[in-house]
């Protein structure tokens, strides 16, 4: 195999190499160290680089493999976190200047559940500030996408998508508040889950909406999330919203099709903006859903504007409660359009933060009602692909619409329901950007949204090209 | 009943006055702005029949264990 064929193989691919002692952890360690050295600084993914801890690591996990001790799914697959996650004393930034020197005592729980199952961590990737709507200027210019080097990986988990989708990890872990691990996976050409609220511990991680809040991997396929989902699912007393039940096999059913499976679409909403290639790609998306033997069923959905408000109304709430101490202390520290976003926060009295809580059990309610004649939801992820970094409007059609509520037009509906949602690639459009979309499901039936999703990936090629990188 | 929010740069000020959310020179010029573009949704909000729901948990998804 070349060395590209190498850096670009799915985490499941490398993984079952490894244990069968065709290759070894040292070696892609090495690999993937030399990629991270020879296009970080073109790329901007990496803020931390273990490059003498991750190959002592490596060492050890080969050597674990040869004396007959396999650790899990993730054993010897160089890994990447995104820097909002706690890891025992390494820095820990969260992409601020408030913490760039933070060095945790303990790992997030999800660190630790990365390391239980034998992956390498490389190091710690960018992402917006505190994972909310900015980059700070302290980490260098923004992150580039590796599918063209002038558009942003979109929000806020950009390292984490850029690394490997640029073949500099095998897979890593982001955060989703709003869209945060769905954006990015889209803009990047990557798999990437939001799992259900409470099926995955936040423990550790900084918080940036904590009742929308979830922890999610990116992949290049549908098994490689799966594979990482199931090392992280799973109660954790140290989160208050994780749920007290066992984590499913999610990858039994993998090869399950979509055959029989009722996927809802919804109706196009009032004043819906989304870009004609987008579009196509998401009916063409459906076509071989149906194909496959899925049977397409038109749903109602609430106003995705309307979920899109109570998340910035909640989200913003919390964060500024959360930082209010920081933002009396050190607000000259936040890039400013962070500390705006947290003050705009800290202007929403109680009685709107509640209102939009009842707006959100009331939305839950009504998603609850579809999902009974259905058990998947298919939606675009975003209206448009990968931006130019330095844009605050984006042009759909002949309509300008505002970056950031374009964003969030169709991820927020999972974050307030807690439903679990995947992005998938589906295709690309004619300046060769990839293209995304999201399918849902119902509460904990995670597996059912990973079956949907690999049956879809089965059908197409897309997830076989990568970035045209030297 | 929706409600009609009033951001001026003067009332943003006496707001943070009371309470106590530090504002520079350049915030005021810049939130009253982004602030009534975010309570513009926030009336939405007040357009929605909310009779009957209220929110057991702020968090989306109950934690008992599987039946």
């Amino acid at each position: 195999m070349s060395e590209s064929e190498v850096a670009f193989a799915p985490l499941t691919s490398v993984a079952r190499r490894l244990k069968d002692g065709e290759i070894t952890s040292l070696s892609l360690t090495r690999l993937m160290l030399d990629r991270i050295k020879r296009l970080n600084s073109t790329l901007n993914c990496y803020i931390t680089v273990r490059e003498d801890e991750a190959l002592a690591e490596a060492e050890g996990l080969d050597r674990l493999l040869q004396a007959g001790t396999y650790l899990g799914p993730l054993h010897g697959v160089p890994i990447a976190i995104k820097d909002n996650m706690a890891t025992a004393g390494v820095r820990t930034t969260g992409g601020s200047r408030i913490l760039k020197d933070w060095r945790p005592d303990a790992d997030a729980h999800v660190v630790a559940r990365t390391k239980q199952a034998g992956g390498v961590i490389l190091g710690k990737v960018t992402l917006y500030e505190f994972a909310y709507g900015g980059w700070h200027d302290d980490y260098g210019p923004e992150t580039r996408n590796p599918w063209d080097l002038t558009r942003s990986c979109s929000a806020s988990s950009n390292g984490p998508a850029c690394a490997v989708a640029a073949g500099l990890a095998y897979a890593s872990l982001g955060t989703d508040t709003g869209g945060s691990v769905r954006l990015p996976a889209a803009a990047c050409g990557l798999t990437g889950l939001k799992p259900t609220y409470g099926l995955v511990s936040r423990a550790g991680v900084l918080a940036a909406g904590y009742s929308l809040d979830h922890v999610g991997p990116f992949g290049r396929t549908v098994a490689d999330v799966a594979a990482y989902l199931q090392a992280i699912a799973g109660p954790d007393l140290g989160d208050p919203a994780s749920a007290r039940r066992p984590p499913k096999d999610f990858a039994a059913d993998l090869e399950g099709g979509v055959s029989g499976l009722r996927i809802g679409v919804p109706k196009a909403q009032p004043n819906e903006l989304i870009e004609s290639e987008m579009r196509a790609a998401f009916e063409a998306a459906l076509d071989v859903l149906r194909k496959e033997g899925a049977k397409l069923i038109e749903v109602e959905l609430p106003d995705h504007l309307l979920s899109r408000t109570c998340m910035w109304a909640i989200s913003a709430s919390e964060l500024a409660e959360s930082h209010r101490e920081w933002l009396a202390t050190r607000a000259s520290d936040y890039s400013p359009t962070v500390r705006g976003l947290i003050k705009q926060g800290a202007f929403l009295p109680a009685t709107e933060y509640v209102r939009a809580q009842r707006v959100r059990q009331k939305i839950i309610a009504a998603y609850e009602e579809v999902m009974k004649r259905v058990e998947l939801i298919a939606m675009p992820v975003v209206p448009f692909p990968a931006w130019k970094i330095g844009s605050a409007d984006v042009m759909i059609g002949q309509v300008q619409e505002n970056l950031m509520a374009g964003l969030t037009r169709y991820c927020p509906p999972f974050n307030i329901t807690g439903m679990p949602a995947i992005a998938v690639p589906n295709g690309f459009n004619r300046d060769g950007l990839p293209l995304g979309f999201q399918i849902a499901g119902r509460l904990f039936d995670d597996a059912t949204v990973l079956r949907a999703a690999r049956g879809y990936e089965r059908a197409t090629d897309w997830r076989t090209r990568h970035p045209p990188l030297q | 009943m929706v409600p009609k929010f009033n951001v001026t740069p003067e009332l943003v000020a006496r707001f943070a006055e009371m309470f106590d959310v530090p504002m520079s020179k350049e915030d005021l010029a810049e939130i009253p702005t982004q602030l009534a573009g975010g309570f513009s949704g926030i009336a939405d909000l007040w357009r929605v029949d909310v009779t009957g729901y209220e929110p057991a948990t702020i968090l989306p998804v109950e934690r008992s264990a599987e039946k």
